[in-house]
């Protein structure tokens, strides 16, 4: 990209007011910094469910992971990174900064449903988004089991299973079910059940 | 620009107008099962995300259509 492209870009993000579509217009700007070089960033975590959902659950940073090799150097990030003018560093390189927005770039991506990636087409660029299978499973996976039950993370799968429940996004139980049973997460069991309380919720309350 | 070599499906590919145009429905479906409002209280990160958002984890949600900003400025 040009500095003129970076530039208009960057002046997207600024312009943009909601959290959810801005941390995406930087994410995707980032992307394509990084896609110019080889590299493959993935869009994870709380950005990625806050995607499917609008679910206001993201913090202030949008975290990035690369899917398979390879992954650029600390080096490679911080000058690939500098390209923006006005973005600024923190720990080491890790994360960085703009327009009050952080994007931290992290490790190797973990993905289970390795074909059921999402792409959004924005105006800064291409976002790639994490399947929202893994998403759902590795939710409920945080959230019952792996230390005993946490409220927020219930509540987050729960959003997205009700997003899933509604056909709002595509999704291929097959996989999801396939990723639960696995030796990573072996939820099935807790899946069913966010499942099951979803749909009763989802039925009372519809008209 | 370069575009990913990731497998993208074609139902899995979004222009940012498709998927603007479904955010007000997805939230509401999301709000019936869950609060509007469901921001972690701590996370990795936690100290440079403070400092930036003067004691929270991130910026406050303020789309117009959004009813989770009012909830969330309470």
């Amino acid at each position: 990209m040009t500095i003129a492209e970076i530039e208009a870009s960057l002046l997207l993000v600024r312009q943009e007011q909601g959290l959810n579509a801005k941390a995406l217009l930087f994410a995707a700007l980032v992307s394509e910094l990084f896609r110019e070089r080889g590299f493959e960033p993935v869009v994870v975590g709380g950005s990625a469910i806050e995607f499917y959902t609008d679910g206001a659950y993201m913090s202030g940073d949008t975290d990035i992971c690369w899917a398979g090799f390879p992954m650029p150097t600390m080096e490679q990030r911080a000058e690939i990174m500098s390209q923006m003018p006005g973005v600024r560093s923190h720990a080491g390189g890790r994360s960085w900064i703009y327009d009050n927005l952080w994007v931290d770039l992290l490790g190797e991506l973990s993905c289970l449903a390795e074909k059921d990636f999402a792409r959004l087409q924005t105006a800064a660029g291409e976002v790639v988004i994490i399947p929202a299978e893994d998403v759902l499973v590795g939710r409920v996976y945080a959230a019952r089991k792996w230390q005993g039950y946490n409220a927020e993370d219930d509540a987050c799968g729960k959003k997205l299973m009700a997003t899933v429940l509604s056909e709002e996004i595509p999704f291929d139980w097959d996989e999801a079910m396939r990723i639960a049973e696995s030796p990573k997460y072996k939820c099935l069991k807790e899946l069913t059940e966010v499942r099951s309380e979803v749909e009763m919720e989802l039925a009372r309350k519809s008209p | 620009m370069p575009s990913t070599k990731l497998t993208i499906k074609p139902e899995r590919s979004f222009t940012w107008e498709q998927w603007q145009a479904r955010r007000a429905e997805r939230r509401r479906v999301g709000n019936l099962v869950a609060p509007p409002v469901i921001r972690r209280k701590k996370s990795d990160g936690d100290e440079y995300l403070r400092e930036t958002y003067e004691g929270e984890r991130g910026p406050r949600f303020n789309m117009a259509f959004d009813p989770a900003a009012d909830e969330y400025q309470k």
